[in-house]
This record gives C-alpha cells, sequence and structure tokens, in this order.
C-alpha cells in the first residue's frame, strides 16, 4: 500500500517543479502565527516588472491589490499552502495583515493568523505543486518545538 | 523509497536554487561592466538545462513509458529526447516573446495561467497517445514480425510525443528569457533558452535511451512474458499520467 501512495505522490509531482524559491521566517506567539515570505531576487525582478506600474520602487494599495489577486487568493484553494492542525482537527487559514512590500530589491509578502497555538499543534507550510518552495530561514516560537525540514517545505510540531 | 526519492528531490531543488542565485547575480555583473559574464552565463544555463530537467516534469516519466510499449533504436530515443526538449523551449519562448510585447504588467499571472491550461491540453494529447499505443500492441499482438515493428518508430510518432510533451511551455526558460529582457538582454536571453534547451535535450534523452536498453535488453527472448506486461505497465502509466494531469 505505502508502495501504491508512493508512486501516486510520484506521479501527481509529474509536471511539478518549483517556479518560487521563497525564504520563509515564521513568528509563533500565544494567539498569532506571523509568515514572511521573501521571493528570490530572479522572480522579484519579474514581479516588480509586473506590479509596481508606476515603477518607484514600491507597492501602493492598488498595486499591492493586484498583486495579491494574481499570486496569493488563489492559494485559498490549497488553504494558502498552509496546514495546521490540533487534535487531528484541520484549521482553516484565514490570514489578516497582509502586506505585499520591496525590501533589498526583493518582493516580500507578509500576514498574520489569528490561531491560538497549543500544545500538539502541528504547523506547516507546504505547496503540494511543487510550486513554491519554502526554505525555512528563521523561527520565533514562544513554545517548546520540534523541526521538520526540507528544501521546499517545512513542519513544526508544538511541544510546550 | 519515498526517503530516496525526497532526498533526491532536495538535491535537485537546493541545486536549481543556487543556480538561479548564481544567474541573478551574474546578470548583475554583467550590468555592472563585466563583460565576461556574457559566456559563464550561457554556460550556467546550459548545466541549469541539465539539472532543471533532473527533477519532476519535462515528460521525462511520459517518454520513459512510450517507449518502454515501443522500444526503439538509440538513435530514435536521442531524437525524441531533443525533439521534445526543442518543442519545450520554442514553446516558453513564444509565450513569453508574446506576453512581452502585449500583455506587460500581468505577465507573471498569465505565466501560471497558460501553463495550467497547456498541462491539460498535453495531457489529452497523452491519452490519446496511450490510446494509440493500446490499439497498436493489442493489433500487433500475433504479428510474427512484432520484433522488427517494435525496433522502427517512425518519425512521425517520434514528433507527436516531442508536441505531447513539449508543448507545455518550460517554466524555467520563460523565467530567464523574461529576466534577461526586462535587463534588456534580448539576444542574450533566447541564447540562455537555447543552451538549456540542449542541457534539458541530454537530460531527457537519457531518460529515453535507458528504457530502449531495458526494453531491447539482451534477455528480451527469455523473458518476452515479462516484457509483454512491461509494455501494458507502460499504456498504463501513459494513461494514469494523463488522468491526473486532467484532473
Amino acid at each position: 500500500m505505502r508502495l501504491i501512495f508512493f508512486i501516486l505522490f510520484v506521479i501527481s509531482n509529474i509536471y511539478a517543479h518549483p517556479h518560487f524559491f521563497v525564504d520563509a521566517f515564521i513568528d509563533i506567539q500565544k494567539s498569532t502565527i506571523s509568515h514572511k515570505w521573501v521571493f528570490d531576487k530572479m522572480n522579484s525582478r519579474l514581479l516588480i516588472f509586473d506590479f509596481d506600474k508606476n515603477k518607484n520602487k514600491q507597492f501602493e494599495n492598488d498595486e499591492q491589490i493586484s498583486f495579491l489577486e494574481a499570486h496569493f487568493e488563489k492559494l485559498k484553494e490549497e488553504n494558502y499552502n498552509l496546514f495546521m492542525e490540533i487534535d487531528s482537527n484541520e484549521l482553516v487559514a484565514d490570514p489578516t495583515n497582509i502586506k505585499v512590500e520591496i525590501k533589498n530589491k526583493r518582493v516580500q509578502l507578509s500576514f498574520d493568523l489569528i490561531v491560538k497555538v497549543q500544545e500538539g499543534e502541528t504547523i506547516c507550510t507546504i505547496d503540494p505543486t511543487l510550486y513554491f518552495a519554502y526554505n525555512l530561514i528563521d523561527i520565533k516560537c514562544i513554545y517548546k518545538y520540534e523541526i521538520q525540514k526540507s528544501e521546499h517545505d517545512y513542519c513544526l510540531g508544538v511541544t510546550k | 523509497m519515498s526517503e530516496i526519492y525526497n532526498s533526491f528531490l532536495n538535491t535537485i531543488i537546493s541545486w536549481q536554487q543556487n543556480i538561479n542565485i548564481l544567474i541573478t547575480d551574474s546578470f548583475d555583473k554583467l550590468d555592472s561592466g563585466d563583460s565576461t559574464m556574457y559566456w559563464y552565463i550561457l554556460l550556467v544555463s546550459f548545466i541549469y538545462g541539465l539539472i532543471h530537467a533532473l527533477g519532476p516534469g519535462h515528460g521525462k516519466m511520459v517518454i520513459a513509458s512510450y517507449f518502454l510499449v515501443k522500444g526503439a533504436k538509440t538513435k530514435e530515443a536521442l531524437k525524441a529526447g531533443f525533439l521534445t526538449s526543442l518543442v519545450h523551449t520554442i514553446s516558453a519562448l513564444s509565450v513569453t516573446l508574446v506576453l512581452f510585447t502585449f500583455f506587460q504588467n500581468s505577465i507573471t499571472k498569465y505565466f501560471q495561467e497558460i501553463n495550467a491550461n497547456m498541462y491539460k491540453v498535453s495531457a489529452l494529447f497523452i491519452i490519446v497517445l496511450a490510446l494509440y499505443l493500446l490499439y497498436e500492441t493489442i493489433k500487433d499482438r500475433d504479428v510474427e514480425e512484432q520484433k522488427v515493428k517494435e525496433n522502427k518508430v517512425k518519425d512521425k510518432n517520434i514528433l507527436s510525443i516531442a508536441v505531447s510533451i513539449g508543448i507545455v511551455p518550460c517554466p524555467g526558460v520563460m523565467t530567464i528569457v523574461l529576466f534577461a529582457m526586462i535587463l534588456g538582454y534580448y539576444y542574450l536571453g533566447i541564447l540562455s533558452a537555447i543552451m538549456m534547451s540542449i542541457g534539458m535535450g541530454i537530460t531527457i534523452s537519457l531518460a529515453a535511451i535507458l528504457t530502449t536498453k531495458v526494453k531491447n535488453s539482451t534477455y528480451k527472448e527469455i523473458y518476452q512474458p515479462l516484457f509483454r506486461k512491461i509494455t501494458y505497465l507502460g499504456i498504463g502509466l501513459l494513461l494514469s499520467l494523463g488522468f491526473i494531469i486532467i484532473v
């Protein structure tokens, strides 16, 4: 059975390869999880070309909205590439304080999730289509945790 | 086995990320006046093509399944690999050039949409190809000259397989070409795409050649019933691929 699942996983990834290389930062507090995704320099250049319409090297409100429509809102189908689980219940992500900025020539997307963080909670960032490859750079967490990470995703387990 | 696959995937992704950084930095240096970077970017693009096609995608499994069914000479497998890579690159270049010329300010959005739709078109082609192979296999089941037929793949069929897979524009090529164009290096962008195409052609061809070697192994006569099962396995794989991509 495991072999069948493995073959299905390989087949489902058959056309997938990373397009966006994202440096991921996560800050876990008592009732908020803050995510920051920093896009690679090459793709940042393309995204800035695409969305910084007035070429002033910053994203105004309307430019941020266009960016989010094109590259963030469609992730809703995959729960924004976030997987959160507590007591076998999967949590639905509802990002707030969403901001898109240009910092050091790189596009940076940040958002918060209002979630009560507790022992036994699993918090992952993973794109099943592999279009985004998330490389975890930094974690801030007020609780003890265990971590599992690869070159394209990561998972944290809160242990208190 | 999944650990080996994950470890392989991690390595490929890490290499691709490093090359992505290398190319970006090389363009920065070229922009600052270091003209030697021109050749360096072409070399790195070639290596990027080799590695990029090593990861998931680019139809290696489709092409391998096809040759598992048909069997072929090394020359034909090589031709199929390079032709697939060529179509893959031409498709990417065309999409990028059209978007850059007519649809500025929404290019990255269209990249994703075009790719998603082209995957579905490609999947339809793959299903048709699998059904055609199934028809041919059943038709030739009892034919004595099957051995002769198996070793000869027509150019028309090689072109069909190349178009079926290659029609999906390569996102790697699109990104690099667009990046070069935004910086004003139009010719370098196109040359980088050609170098990537050669690199990808080598990797995709290797997948095809390896399969033909298995299919045409010296033990073929002894294991004839097993190879017949492998033929149906190849067709099954192609059909599964097609349906999974469409769904």
